[in-house]
């Protein structure tokens, strides 16, 4: 899959198509983001592991609203990129996108619902994919049971700020979780559940399930039930789903017209 | 801090129901309460001067008054603070009425609910921040949109009091639905008798700029200074020429081949005409759907419009016209449209030519309709004629829940007309309830029973047809039986709905529509003429299905409200809006979607949203949607409620 991704992207480097690619780079065995802009240090072009690149593409064009560039782009990558476009976050005209799909080992890790981008340029997509993990564990519990399995999972948490920083779709610069009113300062765990409550609001009809809170939480707080439920709820209720179209409105931001 | 906190017994309303000593007791001494008193009545002046005192002598900065709904007193009471200096947006107002004793039966919950709501808005109170209003140049001009009755009226009235008035209407004449009408009920009187002196009027008005075949196409500013963009259909007539002789509808080669609007399809027109002969302006409009020239490039060697005319009025290269105009207020008096009965399948309309529509057969009354006044249906007298009333009125069925409000009445005024010219017709009018609520028509209606009109209650079931003759099948519920009826003419009680340009200038507008999609009043006792957008009004049944009593008088009501706007040289502008921090803006454009006002722009130079705080109404919805918190809603800030709700909970 390496090579004839490589191949593609020195193309696109080599045709003036785009200025740079962003993708990840193998140094020396860290792998890390990175603006690739010559065809000679592609070979250093990895795809494993995984990275949040659409919250750097976002940066990038913030620098520079005119510069043309690639990325390297996994499902969710993908559905953030669009989900950033919605909120006029970034310029869906000036990416090209060079999508790629997930292996089932990965596709489990993140037990995701859709491990691959609309269009791929190397690889196979899984065929009939279907996460594994339904939380049927978690539905099954009672209104009790769900209160003490939240109380205790959130009360490991040292307000780190992780999830929240390495959320693809967390483009604020001054953030409410920050707000003294919401979230009293100096004090750990953060008062149950306004924390994570906030995050959950913020993240609803938005989450694209790419796993990156619960990846960076230092302690282990399963925020992936908490978003995939999210994300099973403004399906069922208003049949939307993140990242699918740069036109699909979200139901959560909109108004009746009379 | 000081806050002053005073507790309404609203005669019994409040004491009844809550302890108010016991109130007072555990407000006094309550964090920055300076003092708590009780009163009769607040809002009457003793308690106003009560207060009005303590801020004087006691230098509170803050006062919580208790009793009623903000909705009614809250005004007076800022008044009340403002005149002993204090700014007015530092006053609060606990309910403890309708959200208390009025909905309460055990004493002590009450008052135990009584106190918790206002050590709630103490909290609030404390967290109050003054506010200063902004004022505001009044533009003093006004633009009426519709030129029917209502709109007629309201122009009328504002102009008459000096102010200059564009009326815009998009039927080449004004007069609206009443100039269709023959009679009018309960008197009788000829429509076009006393409309068409109103309408002369308005054109000869120095202060009456009359608009008629344009259409307002966007409109954007807000109280006091509208900018209204307007587009003036060709009409391929020189107005400046043309005489309003006629030749050239004479000469119109479709000359009685095109379906007249006026005459509701019944009549004929050609492709240049005028829609009825007391038409203001008097002006002839080439229809270009039509015209064999303007629609296929070709009207015989030259078209007989342009060769008879001897001003040279004919105009085929006349272009659409944009006029931008500003104004201070606007009323919307946009009427309404006839119910189409197409869609009550069960009574044949369309496919039995002798089913017709009430406004149908009012044109075949009209001395200048098709018949020339001479009640004649398809080529015959009818004898055997059946009203059917509320046919798309009072019918949840079809959404129309809502009483037409007129075709109790116009069905009564038909009969009546019909039994005139046909002495020997039976008629029989099938209804629902009679509501003949106005003034004189009940007398009106025992007149049209005591002239033979057979009433009977009941609607009709189905109209059907028998050897080209047609049957009402229908059920007496006041005899509980099922007759059947056979009719030469079947009349359908049509009922009202909004017209389809309510659609276009709503959202122009911003305005905002009842459940029965005709516009919404502010209040609908208090404020029936006034809309939730500041500087626009309502007349006729724009607002809701109304007769022509009402709507002139609704019209004349909207007017004087535009007229007591446009006397002001300024107006205060309310501070109560959103406010947003630009620097913590990330352009997120949350707030632009939901915004109902399009308050909310997006500065492309600088990638933030900006407030416009002269369309902003503060309903609040970009403040709590907004992620990043940069936008805070004054006088509803965050910390003000937060402290509020921790007090209650």
């Amino acid at each position: 899959m390496e090579p004839e991704l490589r191949d593609y992207v020195g193309e696109l480097l080599d045709s003036g198509t785009v200025a740079g690619v962003l993708a990840l780079k193998d140094e020396l065995g860290a792998v890390k983001p990175y603006l690739f802009t010559k065809n000679n240090e592609i070979g250093d072009l990895v795809l494993t592991s995984k990275y949040p690149l659409a919250s750097v593409m976002s940066m990038l064009q913030k620098e520079d609203p005119s510069i043309k560039l690639a990325i390297v782009c996994r499902g969710c990558d993908e559905r953030a990129l669009i989900e950033l476009a919605k909120r006029n976050q970034i310029n869906l005209d000036n990416i090209v996108f060079v999508g790629i799909p997930c292996d089932e080992e990965m596709a489990d890790k993140c037990n995701c619902l859709q491990p691959y981008p609309k269009e791929i340029v190397t690889g196979e997509k899984l065929s009939n994919w279907v996460p594994k993990n339904n939380y049927e564990d978690f539905k099954n519990m009672s209104t009790e049971e769900k209160l003490i399995f939240w109380k205790g999972q959130l009360e490991k948490c040292n307000k780190c700020y992780g999830c929240r920083n390495a959320c693809p779709l967390c483009f604020c610069s001054d953030c409410e979780l920050e707000n003294a009113l919401w979230v009293k300062h100096g004090r750990l765990p953060p008062e149950f559940p306004i924390y994570h409550v906030i995050r959950a609001f913020h993240l609803a009809g938005k989450c694209v399930g790419c796993g990156e809170c619960e990846n960076a939480c230092p302690v282990g707080i399963p925020l992936m039930t908490l978003n995939h439920l999210l994300r099973e709820d403004i399906k069922d209720l208003f049949g939307y789903m993140t990242g699918q179209d740069i036109e699909d409105e979200n139901p959560i931001n909109t108004k009746e017209e009379y | 801090m000081k806050v002053g906190v005073y507790i309404c017994h609203c005669g019994v309303n409040i004491a009844n129901m809550v302890d108010i000593p016991k109130v007072v007791e555990a407000i006094s001494g309550q964090t920055n309460v300076a003092v708590c008193k009780e009163y009769q009545y607040m809002c009457s002046d003793p308690g106003q001067n009560m207060i009005r005192k303590d801020i004087e002598d006691m230098g509170l900065d803050r006062v919580v008054v208790a009793a009623c709904s903000p909705r009614m007193h809250e005004p007076t009471f800022r008044a009340t603070v403002a005149d002993a200096g204090m700014n007015p947006y530092c006053f609060e107002m606990a309910n403890i009425r309708e959200q208390c004793s009025w909905v309460h039966e055990d004493k002590e919950e009450a008052t135990q609910k009584a106190i918790d709501l206002v050590k709630s808005s103490v909290a609030r109170a404390s967290l109050l921040e003054p506010l200063q209003s902004t004022e505001i140049p009044v533009t003093h001009s006004a633009l009426v949109i519709g030129g029917g009755i209502a709109g007629i009226q309201a122009a009328l009235d504002i102009a008459n009091s000096g102010f200059k008035t564009y009326l815009v209407e998009k039927e080449p004449s004004i007069g609206g639905r009443m100039a269709q009408f023959d009679k009018t009920f309960p008197t009788l009187d000829c429509a076009a008798c006393i409309l068409t002196p109103k309408m002369v009027d308005v054109a000869r008005h120095p202060n009456i700029d009359l608009l008629t075949y344009s259409e307002v196409e966007h409109i954007d500013g807000s109280i006091g200074n509208f900018h209204v963009q307007i587009k003036k259909k060709p009409r391929y007539v020189d107005p400046d020429l043309c005489t309003g002789c006629g030749l050239c509808a004479e000469a119109c080669r479709l000359k009685g081949r095109i379906s007249s609007e006026f005459d509701m399809g019944i009549g004929k027109r050609g492709a240049i005409y005028v829609p009825f002969p007391q038409a203001v302006p008097l002006l002839y409009t080439i229809d270009p759907e039509n015209c064999l020239l303007l629609k296929h490039g070709k009207c015989g060697k030259s078209p007989k419009c342009e060769d008879i005319c001897d001003p040279g009025a004919i105009r085929f290269d006349q272009e659409e016209e944009h006029i931008d105009i500003d104004v201070g207020a606007i009323v919307v008096a946009t009427g309404y449209n006839e119910f189409s009965p197409v869609v009550k399948e069960e009574y044949g309309y369309g496919k039995f030519k002798n089913v017709m529509t009430g406004l149908e057969l009012e044109r075949i009354f009209s001395p200048s309709g098709p018949t020339g006044g001479n009640p004649i249906i398809n080529g015959t007298e009818p004898k055997n004629i059946v009203f059917i009333s509320c046919v798309g009125s009072r019918d949840k069925r079809i959404g129309n829940p809502y009483c037409s409000r007129v075709c109790c009445m116009y069905i009564a005024k038909q009969a009546h007309l019909l039994k005139e010219k046909i002495p020997d017709a039976n008629i029989t009018v099938m209804y629902t309830d009679m509501r003949a609520f106005g003034k004189g028509y009940e007398e009106f209606y025992e007149r049209v029973q005591k002239e033979g009109i057979r009433y009977r209650r009941g609607n009709a079931a189905e109209v059907y047809e028998e050897d080209d003759l047609l049957f009402v099948r229908a059920e007496d519920t006041l005899l509980g039986e099922p007759y059947e009826l056979p009719a030469d003419l079947v009349v359908l009680g049509t009922g009202l709905v909004p017209s389809p340009d309510a659609d276009s200038i709503g959202q122009m507008l911003h305005l905002s529509r009842s459940a029965d999609k005709f516009f919404l009043e502010a209040h609908p006792k208090l404020r029936p003429v006034d809309t939730v957008i500041d500087g626009v009004f309502l007349a006729g049944a724009a607002q809701g299905p109304k007769d022509i009593p009402d709507s002139v008088a609704q019209a004349s009501g909207a007017a004087s409200h535009v007229v007591n706007l446009l006397v002001k040289e300024k107006i205060h502008a309310e501070p109560i809006i959103a406010e947003i921090n630009e620097d913590a803006c990330v352009g997120c454009k949350t707030c632009i979607v939901l915004c109902p006002y399009e308050a909310p722009l997006y500065d492309d130079e600088k990638k933030v949203v900006t407030i416009n705080r002269a369309v902003c109404k503060g309903c609040g919805s970009c403040a709590a949607a907004c992620p990043s918190g940069s936008i805070k809603m004054n006088h509803f800030k965050n910390e003000q409620i937060v402290a509020q709700i921790l007090e209650v909970i």
